[in-house]
């Protein structure tokens, strides 16, 4: 061993033993000689005949108001009557607050950390009055502690004399006026924040070694700091539509673990009932940030990272339409998730939920929203700015940039898919800018648009947040949708069927997109016109959404299925997408979604449809994509692991939460009190731990493979568009010369006559245009 | 106006909403009529599904791409009119059969709060939400006596005395047994609270409303079985949204038929 090395590792053993000994710093603070929080000690007399009498402790305290606590102690054993010294002494803890000497009493009790006890003078008396002046949090309750002695006089005069004393505790719980009210006892604790703040430290740390680790393998000879300062240089400032793909996916992957940790934490805290793992204030926070991590930082960054890198390929153009707005929107969004989470390190994390339902979301104070708030929708409003830039820039190019041969009726479903995405995420992003706008004004400048009393609107947000936020899932379903459609036909060895009502259905889904959002807003005291109007277009959603999954089996019907993991997943996804949808068709019916709203039921339903949708779309297409970016293929073995582990697990999570829902379990539940829900909850907790472990499998396939993967060639996998024409990894520009579609139809003379579809006949006139 | 004249059945707790809504509740029978649709839909999908990855997986490596495939060529459409059809036709009925019998719930869980015909027969509360709590007051009294005649319990409506006997003034609702009942569901609006949404969700019969700030919403339902059940707040409000608790006992005989 070098000497390097051995230096490297006792300086980690140092930083590692400093650590492990941190904690023991603070120590509790020791009272009078030895009183120690067992009690008067320095009297062995026995425990238990002394009664305490404390006059003057309030029911419930209010904030930085001052209690004057009378404190008395008694034993008819030994009666204080007689004596004129040495005859007794008490040791108050409180959990909260300042103590002081009641008036009078400055002489005979002294003030104490975290407590007050009795002074030497004070020693000779058995009545004190002692001053507590109540924290100025009211959201909390303070216990008391008191340890009372009654002294026999013996140690006047008589050495230390401890014999016949008797000594005994009092205790007492003081809700503030904020911990009354109905609500239950607030649980104080703070240990997970540090466990997620550590873990989201621990990972940018990992994050930022392994970024020094593939630059030293790009070159191991030139590895110096000013090649790496060129080299980060280079990443930070890169326009090119690939490596700004790259981005989007490194930065996706990165929250899809953090969003993953969250939930883990908070499935610890649901794992049993009354737990008391997580504070409730913790709770809030952890599934907020969970929800909008996973919606906004790791399913539309992964989108947009595979619609960066395969849109220009598809469609033949050398790049994206712009090129330093794709690189804004992605740097916007890097900085927006500093916003996020800005309110989490201080311990103030937004506790709104996803949804952010105003008027709660545009309150402060005590019961109100955490401080996190202001900057959580501030970060929201910039996340709107980064997918308005990313959304017309795809727009553009799939309008204006298509390589001669690709018209619209010939376009890989994958580029269809992304389109009707980003124009649903274009319509429907002003309403979210606009809301959150309106709340981060309330917020901070004092403006009243959700505020009832003032004649705002509270209704108005979920409004605005659910015009947008129903098109939003499906802005991320419809890519997986593409990505689906192209795997499937792909691993069968066929083109897909019905490729004409697979993009009338996506358009289909794109328009009846926006008219449904009332279906999140059924007990919402919304108009009850509005409602039947919602219920009945929830309802023709399936029709689409049918067609697409039985053209995708008609897909398979006759052709030659290869089973590779990205295959896997796809038929994974047409399992559990299916069920997701089945569930989803539960919710329009009156009887059944005044029920189901806010139980574990939409739980399960949405997470069926984002988890066993979005996510393993994606997986499919990190497996299939891959080799086009790379030149190398994952490692197919490692892939099978992690798609058996994944697909159980994610039944076994998500599968008991329908009947969780079915019994009534309400969701954003910090605990629970009904130990009948115990059994199902620890399961889905256990289940989930599995699952999450699994995810550093693709992990770990994601970096081996860059270096060990089996080589490709052009078109590993035998697909048919344009991205498969050239060289793994693209040359940059992605096209030296814009190449141009030949068209299978023409060429056979098959088309139109003999293709006798209805859609096939709609779109004759223009389909060979 | 209910005077319940039976001996009071509330100290028994049957029933139990933990298990989900009682099986009177419409609920239920939609519940299972969907259940039987998903189970026909999913087992159909999946059992074909099974049978096209089993009966049409690679025969051999170098099995010949079918229908053309090459790279930079749009491949050779395939549909088929009549399948398309069939599942763009067959779906869409059953999504108008499962609507047309959705029809009816929407009329009995949102029932028209200024119905004169309800107002004639309800048991009218206001229930009012507060962080992180819930007032009842009850515009009807519930007068249960026991086997002998005596007077049992009275739930106190608002405005009026605390009699010997009384209940309604514990934090915890109570409502006759066999009459509809109505109730205003209102957030507390008294100055120093702050207003957010709150949701009170009665599993047992299966229902929730939200309480909006500034607007008076309604729930109506009728409880059919003596017992205690529980009252969530389901819509997020806040640091103590899960301690937003409360029992809901059903008191007097049930089974009179009404």
């Amino acid at each position: 061993m070098s000497k390097n090395k051995i230096r490297v590792f006792s300086l980690l053993f140092v930083v590692f033993i400093a650590l492990a000994a941190t904690p023991q710093i603070t120590s509790f603070p020791t009272g009078v000689g030895a009183n120690g929080n067992a009690g008067c000690t320095c009297h062995s007399g026995g425990a238990g005949t002394t009664t305490i009498d404390v006059v003057g402790m309030p029911d419930s305290f209010t904030g930085g108001e001052s209690y004057e606590l009378q404190i008395s102690i008694s034993n008819p054993a030994i009666p204080g009557g007689e004596l004129t010294a040495n005859m007794g002494g008490f040791r108050l803890f409180a959990s909260a607050g300042t103590f002081g000497a009641g008036e009078n009493f400055t002489d005979l009790v002294q003030e104490l950390e975290g407590g007050a006890t009795h002074t030497e003078l004070g020693n000779d008396v058995r009545d004190w009055v002692v001053i507590w002046t109540a924290p100025d949090s009211e959201g909390q309750i303070v216990d008391f502690t008191l340890h009372g002695n009654a002294v026999n006089g013996n140690a006047v005069g008589a050495g230390n004399g401890n014999t016949g004393d008797a000594w005994s505790t009092f205790e007492a719980s003081v809700p503030g006026a904020a911990a009354l009210g109905g609500g239950g006892a607030l649980i104080e604790q703070a240990e997970p924040y540090e466990v997620a703040i550590a873990a989201i430290s621990f990972g940018i740390t990992l994050f930022s070694l392994m970024l020094v680790y593939v630059f030293y393998r790009n070159n191991p000879e030139g590895f110096n700091l000013n090649g790496l300062a060129a080299w980060l240089k280079k990443w930070l400032t890169t326009t090119d539509h690939k490596e700004v793909g790259t981005l989007y996916f490194v930065y996706s992957f990165l929250f899809l673990f953090i969003g993953m940790i969250f939930s883990l934490l908070f499935r610890i805290q649901l794992s049993v009932a009354d737990n008391d793992f997580l504070t409730q204030d913790q709770y809030n926070s952890f599934f907020t940030l969970h929800g909008t991590t996973m919606i906004f930082l790791a399913a539309m960054p992964m989108i947009a990272a595979f619609a960066n890198w395969i849109i220009p390929l598809q469609i033949g153009a050398k790049d994206l339409a712009f090129p330093r707005i794709n690189a804004m929107g992605f740097w916007v969004l890097a900085f927006s998730s500093i916003l996020l989470y800005g309110g989490v390190m201080s311990g103030e994390g937004a506790d709104i939920s996803w949804t952010m339902y105003a008027p709660y979301s545009s309150s402060g104070g005590e019961k109100g929203a955490s401080a996190g708030t202001t900057l959580f929708v501030a970060g929201i409003v910039m996340l709107g700015m980064s997918s308005t830039l990313s959304g017309v820039n795809f727009i553009a190019t799939i309008m204006a940039m298509r390589a001669p041969g690709v018209t619209w009726m010939k376009m890989p479903l994958f580029t269809w898919s992304a389109f009707v995405a980003n124009a649903m995420l274009y319509i429907s992003l002003p309403a979210l800018i606009i809301g959150t706008v309106y709340l981060y004004l309330d917020r901070t400048i004092g403006t009243v648009f959700y505020t009832a009393a003032s004649g705002g609107d509270p209704i108005l947000w979920a409004h605005l947040f659910w015009f947008f936020g129903h098109p939003e899932v499906y802005v991320v379903i419809v890519p997986a949708f593409g990505i689906v459609s192209e795997v499937l036909a792909t691993s069968a060895k066929r083109s897909i069927f019905g490729y004409r009502s697979m993009v009338y259905a996506l358009a289909g889904i794109g328009v009846l997109g926006f008219v449904v959002w009332g279906h999140h807003m059924l007990t919402s005291g919304m108009d009850p016109t509005l409602r039947l109007i919602m219920m009945l277009t929830t309802m023709l959603v399936a029709i689409p959404t049918g067609v697409k999954i039985f053209n995708w089996l008609a897909t398979l019907w006759g052709g030659s299925l290869v089973f590779k993991t990205h295959t896997l997943w796809s038929l994974g996804f047409l399992v559990t997408f299916t069920m997701g949808g089945i569930s989803g068709m539960f919710f329009p019916v009156a009887g059944l979604d005044t029920h189901f709203h806010d139980t574990y039921f939409v739980v399960a339903h949405f997470h069926y449809v984002l988890v066993g949708g979005t996510i393993f779309g994606m997986f499919s297409a990190i497996y299939y994509w891959y080799p086009k970016a790379t030149g190398r293929k994952l490692d197919e073995k490692l892939g099978l692991l992690h798609f058996v582990i994944t697909f159980i697990g994610m039944n076994a999570v998500f599968w008991p939460m329908h009947q969780l829902g079915i019994e009534g379990m309400p969701r954003r539940y910090h605990t629970y009190s009904v130990d009948s829900w115990t059994e199902l909850n620890s399961f889905i907790t256990l289940s989930a731990l599995i699952m999450g472990a699994a995810q550093f499998i693709l992990a770990w396939n994601l970096i081996k493979s860059y270096k060990y993967g089996e080589e490709s060639g052009k078109d590993p996998w035998g697909g048919w568009s344009l991205e498969w024409t050239t060289t793994s990894p693209p040359p940059t520009p992605s096209f030296h010369e814009i190449p141009t579609q030949g068209d299978a139809n023409i060429d056979h003379h098959a088309y139109p006559e003999s293709s006798g579809g209805l859609f096939s006949k709609m779109w004759k006139g223009s389909g060979s245009k | 106006m209910p005077t319940v004249n039976s001996w009071n059945a509330s100290a028994q707790n049957v029933g139990g909403s933990t298990v989900g809504p009682a099986d009177y509740t419409i609920f239920r029978s939609l519940l299972d009529t969907w259940n039987f649709w998903s189970l026909v839909v999913g087992i159909f999908t999946f059992i074909l599904l099974l049978y096209l990855v089993i009966r049409f997986r690679e025969e051999s490596p170098d099995d010949p791409k079918l229908d053309g495939i090459k790279p930079g060529v749009f491949p050779k459409e395939r549909d088929n009119l009549t399948l398309e059809l069939t599942w763009f036709i067959v779906p869409t009925i059953l999504v108008l059969y499962l609507t047309f019998i959705a029809w009816q719930s929407m009329i009995t869980v949102w029932v028209d709060p200024y119905s004169e015909e309800l107002a004639e027969e309800s048991f009218d509360i206001t229930i009012e939400a507060y962080q992180w709590g819930w007032n009842f007051y009850y515009h009807d009294e519930i007068v249960v006596l026991n086997e002998t005649g005596n007077l049992t319990t009275f739930v106190t409506p608002m405005g009026s005395e605390i009699k010997d006997g009384s209940i309604g003034i514990d934090g915890n609702l109570y409502l006759p047994c066999d009459t509809p009942i109505k109730a205003k569901i209102v957030t507390l609006n008294d100055g120093g609270e702050l207003p957010v949404l709150h949701a009170p969700f009665m599993p047992e019969w299966a229902i929730k409303e939200d309480a909006v700030p500034g607007l008076e919403t309604y729930l109506a339902f009728t409880p059919k079985e003596s017992g205690t059940f529980d009252l969530f707040c389901a819509e997020y409000c806040g640091q103590q949204h899960s301690k937003m608790l409360a029992k809901v006992h059903v008191v007097g005989q049930c089974g009179t038929g009404e």
